[in-house]
């Protein structure tokens, strides 16, 4: 397996895995993004202001 | 709910603030006058004007400079006075506060006297001895400490987007740098990293890379979204995008480090890796860049006015042209052109100068009138400074432009047939570049000039008001309104079971034996399914766990260094486990003698690094240039690589025994005596001192204690050796014609090392494949799997 992992190019399925893992990482936190209550978002982007 | 009875009033550590701000603008200038300094002596060798002052041991000089002292302090400057007001409560503690500022400035000191004086461990922006690097990783704990006790005593529940950055930075810049930095000693002040090769070059970018990311980036981004909002009087422009900014920035961000080695030994499954994550950084980046700028809305009219508000955009908008510019140049095919030119340099300049040294700008002029209770000095002195900054910005990264596409064009340039070069001669692509160095010197003088204007106006402001340290009313909230979220409660639920079912599925997919994998896969998508099938029935569990997570920081925290630590193990472990000899199947690099260790470890002191690679790509150009395309094996004894990234002079990996000992007596000496037009610099030091003889056999021991293969020798026979060798180069070079060289002169010993430059080792199998078919200029790699090659090769 060692020396796969040195010479084989794998080129046929790292983009693939590459660009599942991304869109899952994306995916999971837009999600997480448009679930949040828009009075907490509102509060929490006003913290700086909050002098 | 808070009890109106608890409120206290609170007295901010801004005396913390003051001092890193005031450090930073100090060495900022002294960076940047050192960077100047050097784009000269690129131009002017006779700017080397001692050994302590010459290119290679300066221009790390510079970079440690601009990104630890300069944007470091910066950074805690941003950090401790935002933390402590998005926290409601005064830093921790004044003692860590006080060993973090003196430790860091003791810190740059330190670097400040050792890189001069050549000691350095070879790897950029990791250059400084271990006693120093120790000294880092101490002061970050304590930074570390003070910033989470300030969060377990925080007054405000919710963990602002800042505070996120800032939380990936110190835990992402402690795993980077405590890996990449380990090291064995051979003395005070040298060791020999763990890493060889090809895994020191892949564990050197996922640092370097990062550093970029997490260094200079991810505190910024932080520092972007507390000072912005507060420069323009409004919320930030979408909260919610901040939350995929961050996390997808996060995750991202540390594979894309193998762009720093395209087209190079690198396992090619890495490079696509490097190369893809890279292009998806696109997203985030645009992403924050957008939020950021955006944030502006109705208030644009500041733009006009306010040097504040100029600053932070236009270096929001460099960020934005810098992370567009990044992927681009990790494309494979463009990367052949821009990669060892100058175009690098610009793009790195353009962060560096637009992104950080802008935001600096924004903050500092922001700041000072509040930490010293006065308005600032001069508001036309801000605004002209910020047009002499772009300005300089502008022409610098325009000149490097120029100049990385002409060189880089050129060096590749090969005739229609594709069976020579256009431009077989160095030194013609170094000569059609000089015009361009000559505005680099001028973009870069204007910013410093920039840089200068603000620390007399900031002092000028000093010097008018006086200190002050804001106090302010907060309600002490009940310790049960945040932390109170367990290990188990924060782990073992939906959200993360799913996520690790997974992720452990698809890697049996790809990892399982034929038959297993379908079997993984089939299992995968069965999970997923009820995955979503769970999402359905209880989303507002998940996202009631996400809202928790942002009322908990250590939680946070320990999600946040998963998302980062996972692209590093699984790019590192395979390479870091397979770079062994035994592994390795057409070539195997000849261990060093010890002569040839000791001027290995001049080449490595004196920074040739900086301006030679040992690398020749798989490339053509490359190929009819220096020669057969270097392999993996043949760099597998070098603690530390030395692939470089930068080619002012060509390339060295097959310079051993392309040319007598005296062209390299020579060309030490004086180089423009055998490259007319050379810009390197002279080295008439290295034919009086002698190299470090005490030392050697605890680096061979070294050596072997990280697996090079050497006999036993005793202290004597290491010297005996060494000397011996050293005697027969001298007399070589006598009969060459250059008589009075002494044996156990630097001079010698970087001979030796220079002539053993890609020397190599053939095991048997490749022995047999070794007879080239008439017809291919060079030996070409067969590209079949392990598995059927011996088959091949009996066929």
């Amino acid at each position: 397996m060692y020396k796969r992992i040195i010479y084989d190019t794998a080129l046929d399925w790292v983009p693939y895995v590459a660009f599942g893992v991304t869109f899952a990482v994306f995916a999971i936190f837009i999600v997480g993004a448009i679930c949040m209550r828009k009075g907490s978002a509102d509060k929490l982007s006003r913290l700086p202001l909050d002098d | 709910m808070t009890n109106p009875a608890s409120k206290i009033t609170i007295e901010f550590d801004d005396r913390s603030v003051r001092r890193f701000m005031i450090a930073s603008i100090i060495w900022g200038i002294v960076g940047m006058l050192t960077g100047v300094f050097v784009a000269s002596q690129l131009n002017f060798h006779q700017l080397n004007l001692a050994s302590c002052l010459s290119f290679g041991r300066l221009r790390p000089l510079h970079t440690n400079a601009v990104i630890f002292a300069f944007v470091g302090n910066m950074m805690f400057a941003g950090i401790y006075y935002s933390t402590q007001r998005l926290c409601k409560a005064r830093m921790a503690s004044d003692l860590l506060s006080n060993i973090h500022f003196w430790g860091w400035q003791l810190i740059i000191v330190a670097a400040a006297i050792t890189l001069p004086l050549g000691l350095t461990r070879g790897q950029e922006y990791a250059e400084l001895i271990w006693p120093i690097n120790i000294a880092v990783a101490l002061i970050w704990v304590v930074f570390a400490v003070n910033f989470f006790w300030t969060l377990a005593k925080r007054n405000e529940p919710s963990l602002y987007v800042a505070l996120w950055f800032y939380i990936a930075t110190i835990i992402t810049i402690a795993m980077l740098y405590i890996v990449n930095h380990l090291s064995i000693p051979t003395s005070w002040t040298h060791s020999y990293t763990i890493f060889a090769g090809v895994q020191n070059g892949l564990v050197q970018w996922w640092y370097g890379h990062n550093a970029v990311a997490f260094f200079l980036t991810t505190p910024i981004l932080g520092i972007m979204y507390y000072f912005l909002p507060k420069a323009v009087e409004r919320p930030v422009y979408s909260y919610r995008l901040s939350i995929v900014h961050f996390w997808s920035l996060v995750f991202i961000y540390i594979w894309a480090g193998p762009h720093h080695l395209l087209n190079t030994a690198l396992p090619k499954w890495l490079q696509m890796l490097g190369t893809f994550f890279s292009l998806m950084l696109w997203a985030p980046s645009w992403g924050g860049m957008l939020n950021g700028l955006l944030t502006l809305r109705g208030a644009w009219d500041k733009l006009r006015t306010d040097p504040v508000v100029k600053f932070f955009i236009a270096a929001v908008t460099f960020y934005g042209m810098s992370t567009f510019e990044g992927p681009l140049l990790s494309i494979r095919a463009v990367n052949a052109l821009s990669h060892y030119s100058d175009w690098t340099i610009g793009h790195v300049h353009a962060g560096a100068m637009g992104w950080n040294g802008f935001m600096a700008a924004g903050l500092f002029y922001w700041l000072t009138p509040r930490l010293y209770g006065t308005k600032l000095y001069s508001l036309a002195w801000a605004n002209f400074h910020f047009w002499l900054g772009l300005i300089g910005i502008l022409i610098y990264v325009g000149a490097m432009w120029v100049s990385g596409i002409m060189q880089g064009l050129m060096l590749n340039a090969t005739t229609p047939d594709g069976t020579a070069l256009v431009y077989p001669n160095f030194i013609d692509t170094l000569t059609s570049i000089r015009a361009m160095m000559g505005f680099r010197i001028v973009g870069g003088s204007l910013y410093l000039v920039g840089m200068i204007l603000m620390g007399v106006n900031i002092w000028l402001t000093i010097r008018k008001g006086s200190p002050v340290n804001e106090t302010r009313e907060v309600a002490v909230i009940e310790r049960n309104q945040c932390d109170t979220m367990g290990m188990r409660e924060a782990f073992l639920n939906d959200p993360i079971a799913c996520s690790m079912g997974g992720l452990i599925l698809i890697l049996a997919w790809l990892f399982l034996p034929p038959g297993a994998d379908i079997a993984a896969l089939v299992c995968a998508l069965v999970f997923s399914f009820l995955a979503v099938k769970r999402f359905q029935r209880g989303h507002h569990r998940w996202s009631q766990w996400y809202d928790s997570l942002l009322h908990n920081w250590m939680p946070f925290t320990v999600l946040t260094f998963v998302a980062v630590a996972l692209g590093g193990l699984i790019q590192i472990i395979p390479t870091v486990m397979v770079n062994r000899a035994t592994n390795v199947e057409d070539r195997v690099q000849q261990p060093y003698t010890p002569l040839e260790l000791a001027g290995r470890d001049i080449y490595v002191s004196e920074g040739c690094y900086n301006c030679h690679s040992q690398m020749i790509r798989t490339m053509l150009p490359d190929v009819l240039r220096y020669g057969d395309y270097s392999r993996m094996g043949e760099s597998i004894y070098d603690h530390p690589f030395q692939w470089g990234s930068k080619r002012t002079g060509p390339d060295l990996a097959r310079e051993g025994g392309k040319y007598p000992h005296s062209w390299h007596y020579d060309h030490m000496k004086d180089p423009r005596a055998i490259s007319v037009g050379s810009n390197m610099p002279s080295y008439p030091h290295l034919f009086t001192d002698k190299f470090d003889q005490k030392t050697l056999r605890k680096k061979i021991m070294v050596m072997t204690q990280l697996g090079v293969p050497y006999p036993a020798m005793t202290d004597t026979e290491v010297k005996t050796k060494a000397v011996e060798q050293g005697i027969q180069i001298v007399k070589d070079l006598e009969i060459q014609g250059r008589s009075g060289a002494l044996p156990d002169t630097q001079i010698v010993a970087l001979i030796a090392y220079l002539q053993k430059l890609g020397k190599f080792d053939v095991p048997e199998l490749e022995g047999k494949l070794k007879g080239t078919p008439a017809g291919i200029p060079f030996p070409v790699k067969p590209s079949i799997p392990d598995g059927f090659r011996s088959s091949a090769v009996t066929k």
